[in-house]
């Protein structure tokens, strides 16, 4: 099977400065994807590096076979869609039309119906016509999360969707993502909560000093030497009735 | 409509309501000279004037994601007082069209200067920062040519053309004009995909299929065409280009690439108002184009300030 998006030997980081150090992977079509590592890791570059979004120091990157470099604008925005960290709008646009911002190859019409179904899962159907400047921090990135799931490419890319939004706000985004993997998209997102990285990503990346340290199912990936030597922790993941659970404390000093 | 109306039914020389009649029927009479050929193309410059600083504002604004952007910004306005400021100093004034000349000379090296920069940094805070210096400098250098100005009479004409005027234009000004305003407004409209989607920010922006890199040179150079040949036809005319856009989100929404034609539309009443304004109020000399709007613009400017600050402060 080929893969969504693949990683030769790619080298990059902001600034000039290498924080991705000939990191090299490949991601599939219908996993959930949770990339993890301690601030600073590299996450955010090598997604962004991924996209190109940042230069490349070495190596290569392929969206669905086709050479990162290669691809027109149009092309890649087919392939893919991001989600960035960075939530701040720079005008107040109602929430459904971010959502259709999301979905530039329809019409209008098409566009805000597939807009309104898209908040409508996110949970923010009945903020449909709020500014998105009016909005908390938690809801507009549930309206982003939205423009995220319109853009209907076969890779969603996104980075810390979950961070700052309510324990079931964080499910229902999770639980979208993992929807849209089941559906035969390539869902590729960085996390902190390694309990819900556990409990609902198919497949987890470590990453460390811009280094893959560890890379398989959430049992074979957080282990107790894992959460020692990258996090700190002292602990292993448990099963409970309602999942996985990671069981850790930080070590001590 | 109205105003439009008012600028060419009222001026200085006030006139009967037979002499409105006979200025429509003959062109060619004393009233009809002052109709037709004094406030007629006065008022069609201060309104492609208005319109052009309205438009680049709002594309500013939209490009830069700041709401207190206006064409001053990029420094293109500074350049072109400057290039019109050497001009006058070096005894060009004389000679028809030289000072516009000078102006657009200017306001094209610095839009050149802003174009280069664009193309290598793409955060607004970066254009923002180079364009600010840019304008210190243009303005820094008019200084230099105040300082060693020969004659008070020149260091006058300079400062008379700076404060800005749309008086005493012809239909040929608005013509000469008119070329670089339309290209410049064309490359305005034709980024304003590019402004809305800049809402999201540029890394949404630039993974979202539009050619970002080409729009946002648009955006700078339809910017720098339009302000320069604003700059040229009348002098620099402050607080438009700010103003405009901010009087018709409440109408028509945020959305950048919706804000343009509203805001160039503003723009052109605002200053066609501010004009008539000048004409009206009964001063010794005429008020100056951009003595009005700045008195106007300055209390507005507070205002977007007063509201932004409390944003910020959530």
């Amino acid at each position: 099977m080929s893969l969504a998006w693949q990683f030769d030997s790619v080298r990059s980081g902001p600034g000039g400065r290498e924080v991705l150090q000939d990191v090299s992977i490949g991601f599939r079509a219908g996993d959930l994807t949770g990339v993890l590592g301690p601030n600073g890791a590299g996450k955010t570059t090598l997604l962004r590096a991924g996209l190109g979004l940042l230069p490349l120091m070495g190596g290569a990157v392929h969206l669905a076979d086709s050479s990162l470099t290669s691809l027109s604008n149009l092309q890649r925005a087919r392939l893919c869609g991001y989600l960035p960290q960075d939530r701040r709008l720079g005008w107040n646009l109602a929430a459904k039309r971010i959502v259709e911002l999301g979905a530039q190859d329809l019409d209008s019409g098409a566009a805000r119906k597939l807009a309104l179904d898209c908040l409508a899962r996110v949970g923010m159907g009945a903020a449909a016509d709020r500014g998105g400047l009016d909005l908390s921090g938690g809801e507009r990135a549930r309206v982003l999360l939205a423009r995220l799931l319109a853009t209907r490419a076969g890779l969603l890319v996104a980075d810390e969707p979950v961070a700052g939004l309510d324990p079931d706000a964080q499910f229902l985004a999770m639980e979208l993502l993992a929807q849209q993997a089941r559906a035969g998209a390539a869902v590729v997102v960085t996390l902190h909560d390694l309990n819900l990285a556990a409990r609902l990503c198919d497949r987890l990346v470590v990453l460390n000093r811009g280094q893959i340290v560890a890379d398989g199912s959430p049992r074979q990936v957080l282990t107790g030497d894992v959460l020692r030597s990258v996090f700190g922790l002292d602990g292993g993941l448990i099963e409970t009735e309602a999942g996985l659970t990671l069981a850790a404390c930080r070590r001590p000093a | 409509m109205v105003l439009c109306l008012g600028g060419l039914l009222l001026g200085e020389s006030a006139l009967t309501l037979a002499q409105y009649q006979q200025a429509l029927q003959d062109p060619g009479s004393p009233p009809g000279e002052v109709i037709w050929t004094i406030r007629a193309p006065r008022v069609l410059m201060a309104a492609l004037i208005g319109g052009s600083l309205g438009l680049a504002g709002a594309t500013l604004q939209g490009l830069l994601r700041n709401p207190l952007a206006d064409p001053g910004v990029l420094g293109v306005s500074a350049f072109a007082g400057l290039g019109a400021a050497a001009s006058i100093v070096l005894g060009l004034a004389s000679i028809v069209g030289a000072v516009e000349l000078g102006a657009l000379a200017g306001a094209g090296l610095a839009g050149t200067l802003v174009l280069g920069l664009s193309a290598r940094f793409k955060e607004p805070e970066a254009l923002i920062l180079l364009g600010v210096s840019l304008s210190s400098l243009g303005g820094a250098l008019t200084a230099l040519i105040f300082n060693f100005s020969p004659s008070p009479i020149a260091t006058a004409e300079v400062m008379n053309w700076l404060l800005g005027s749309v008086e005493n234009r012809d239909f040929g000004d608005i013509l000469r004009a008119l070329g670089p305003v339309l290209l410049g407004a064309g490359l305005c409209f034709w980024s304003a995909r590019g402004l809305t989607m800049l809402t999201l920010g540029e890394e949404t922006a630039a993974l979202s299929g539009l050619p970002m890199d080409r729009l946002r040179m648009a955006a700078v150079a339809g910017t720098a065409l339009v302000t320069g040949a604003a700059v040229a036809a009348a002098g620099v005319v402050g607080f438009v280009g700010l103003a405009a856009p901010h009087l018709v989100r409440r109408m028509v929404g945020d959305e950048p690439g919706r804000v343009l034609a509203p805001s160039a539309l503003a723009g052109a009443l605002l200053l066609v108002g501010s004009d008539l304004l000048a004409r009206m109020l009964q001063t010794e000399q005429e008020l100056k184009l951009g003595v009005v709007t700045a008195l106007f613009g300055a209390p507005l400017f507070a205002l977007v300030a007063w509201r932004a600050a409390r944003s910020w402060r959530g």
